[in-house]
C-alpha cells in the first residue's frame, strides 16, 4: 500500500545560550505568520511580531528550523536548519514588526509535502524563549 | 485560535507520520517494503584505527588514538528525527593523552580545552564570517564510547579518567562522562557521572560517587587542593551540563505537545520522552 507523503510534526531550532543582562521573569511574545505555499529552493518570507512589554530594551535572536519527510517517503523524516533569522533590539514597550526570509531554502526532496516551521525567539534580560510554528507546503519551482 | 489549529493539525499528522514511519521499518526488516528510504542518521565520513599527534608528532604535546572515528548527522528521538543540518562526531576506543599545565588551582578548569585541541572540530568552523553568523552551533557534538582520558603534568601524578561512555557537548565547552572511574595516584573513585568544563575549576560528580567502602548519592565537587591532591569542595556549584540542542528539542516538543489533542498527548510524550536519550 503506497502512503501519499504527509507533513511531519517536529522542528527543532536550536540557539546559544545569551548572557542575561537583566535578572527576573520576561513579559515578551513572539507571533509568527508564513506564507500558506512556498516553491522549492527558496527561502520563505516570515512575519514577525516582537513583543516586548518590558520597561528596558531587549535584545532578540530569533532562529527557524523546519522538519519534512524528504522524497515522499518516511524514512527521510528530517530537520533543516537551524538557522538565525535576525537579531534586532526590540525597544521598550515597543512592538518590532519585520518580515523577513527565514533559511534555509526549502529543498526540492520536500516538493509535494507540508513543511513545518517552527521559530524560537530568545530575548536577552532573563532568558525568555518564546516558540511559534507555521505550515507551509512545497511546491515545485 | 487559527495557529493554534494549525498547529493541532501539525500534530496530528506528525504523529500520523511516526506511525506510518514505524510501520515502513518493520516491514522493511521483513524484506516487504519495495521502496529503500532514505537511510537514518546516515555516515558522512568514517576512519577506524585513528591516531592523531599535534605539532609535527610530538606525543608529548598530546595524541590521540580511537577504533573509529564517525562524522554523522545528528539524529533526535532515538533516531526518528535526523538534523540534516547539524553534524555530529561519534568516536570510539577513544584513547586521549595530553599535558594540563597550569597553576594548580586552576588546572582542572584547562582540562576540556586540551581535549578539544586534540579533536578535528576545527573542520566544522564555518567557511566565512557571514556564514558563522547563521549557524546557531558552528561546533558539533563529540560523542563518546569507551573513552580514556590521561592527564599529564610536570609536577604530580597523572590523573585518569574513564568512562563507558559520554559526551563533548555542542559549543565544546562541556565534557559530560558516564559510568566514570577518576584515579590519581592510589586514588581512585567511580562515578554514574562526571562533569568537568571550561567554566569548572574542578570535577562535578552530580549522581554521587563510590570510593572504596566510601559512597554517596548526594553530588559532590572535586577540586585540587594546594598539594595537588583531590579535595572535596565545601559546596558543590550549580552548573547546568545538558546539551543545548538537546535542551531546545525538549522546549519544542513540549510547546507543540501542549497543543496537541488531548487523545494524542501519550503518543507524542513518547517522542518527547526519546528526545535526549541518544546523547549517550
Amino acid at each position: 500500500m503506497k502512503h501519499r507523503s504527509l507533513v511531519i510534526a517536529i522542528a527543532v531550532a536550536c540557539i546559544e545560550p545569551v548572557e542575561p543582562a537583566v535578572a527576573g521573569s520576561l513579559n515578551t511574545t513572539l507571533n509568527v505568520g508564513c506564507p500558506a505555499s512556498a516553491a522549492a529552493g527558496t527561502a520563505i518570507n516570515m512575519s514577525l511580531g516582537l513583543v516586548n512589554n518590558e520597561p528596558t530594551g531587549l535584545s532578540v535572536r530569533v532562529i527557524s528550523g523546519f522538519a519534512g519527510n524528504a522524497n515522499g517517503t518516511l524514512g527521510g523524516l528530517g530537520i533543516y536548519g537551524p538557522q538565525i533569522i535576525t537579531e534586532t533590539v526590540v525597544n521598550a514597550l515597543s512592538t518590532s514588526n519585520v518580515v523577513v526570509p527565514a533559511p534555509p531554502a526549502l529543498p526540492p526532496a520536500l516538493v509535494g509535502s507540508v513543511a513545518t516551521y517552527v521559530v524560537i525567539a530568545e530575548w536577552q534580560g532573563g532568558v525568555d524563549t518564546n516558540i511559534d510554528a507555521c505550515l507551509v507546503n512545497v511546491q515545485a519551482q | 485560535m487559527m495557529r493554534v489549529m494549525i498547529a493541532a493539525a501539525a500534530l496530528m499528522v506528525g504523529v500520523s507520520a511516526v506511525g506510518f514511519f514505524l510501520a515502513t521499518r518493520s516491514e522493511r526488516a521483513t524484506g516487504a517494503a519495495t521502496r529503500e528510504p532514505e537511510p537514518v542518521n546516515p555516515v558522512e565520513t568514517e576512519l577506524r584505527h585513528v591516531t592523531v599527534t599535534p605539532h609535527g608528532g610530538d606525543e608529548a604535546q598530546g595524541h590521540l588514538s580511537a577504533d573509529r572515528i564517525v562524522v554523522r548527522r545528528r539524529t533526535a528521538a532515538r533516531g526518528l528525527l535526523v538534523y540534516h543540518d547539524l553534524q555530529e562526531i561519534y568516536a570510539a576506543g577513544v584513547d586521549l593523552a595530553t599535558p594540563v599545565e597550569s597553576s594548580e588551582g586552576s588546572l582542572l578548569l584547562h582540562v576540556v580545552a586540551s581535549v578539544r585541541e586534540l579533536l578535528p572540530l576545527k573542520e566544522f568552523r564555518a567557511e566565512s564570517p557571514a556564514g558563522a553568523a547563521a549557524r546557531p552551533f558552528a561546533t558539533p557534538r563529540v560523542v563518546f564510547a569507551d573513552l580514556a582520558i590521561r592527564l599529564t603534568r610536570s609536577r604530580g601524578d597523572a590523573i585518569y579518567l574513564k568512562a563507558a561512555s559520554g559526551r563533548l557537548n555542542s559549543g565544546a565547552e562541556t565534557l559530560v562522562l558516564d559510568r566514570a572511574e577518576i584515579s590519581m595516584g592510589s586514588d581512585a573513585l567511580q562515578a554514574p557521572r562526571a562533569v568537568l568544563s571550561d567554566r569548572l575549576d574542578g570535577v562535578l560528580l552530580p549522581l554521587g560517587y563510590e570510593r572504596g567502602a566510601e559512597q554517596a548519592d548526594a553530588a559532590l565537587f572535586l577540586v585540587l587542593d594546594d598539594s595537588g591532591r583531590f579535595a572535596t569542595a565545601p559546596r558543590v556549584p550549580e552548573f547546568d551540563y545538558a546539551d543545548a540542542v538537546d535542551e531546545t528539542e525538549k522546549l519544542v516538543l513540549t510547546h507543540l505537545l501542549k497543543r496537541a489533542p488531548s487523545t494524542l498527548q501519550p503518543l507524542l510524550g513518547l517522542v518527547v520522552g526519546g528526545l535526549g536519550s541518544d546523547t549517550h
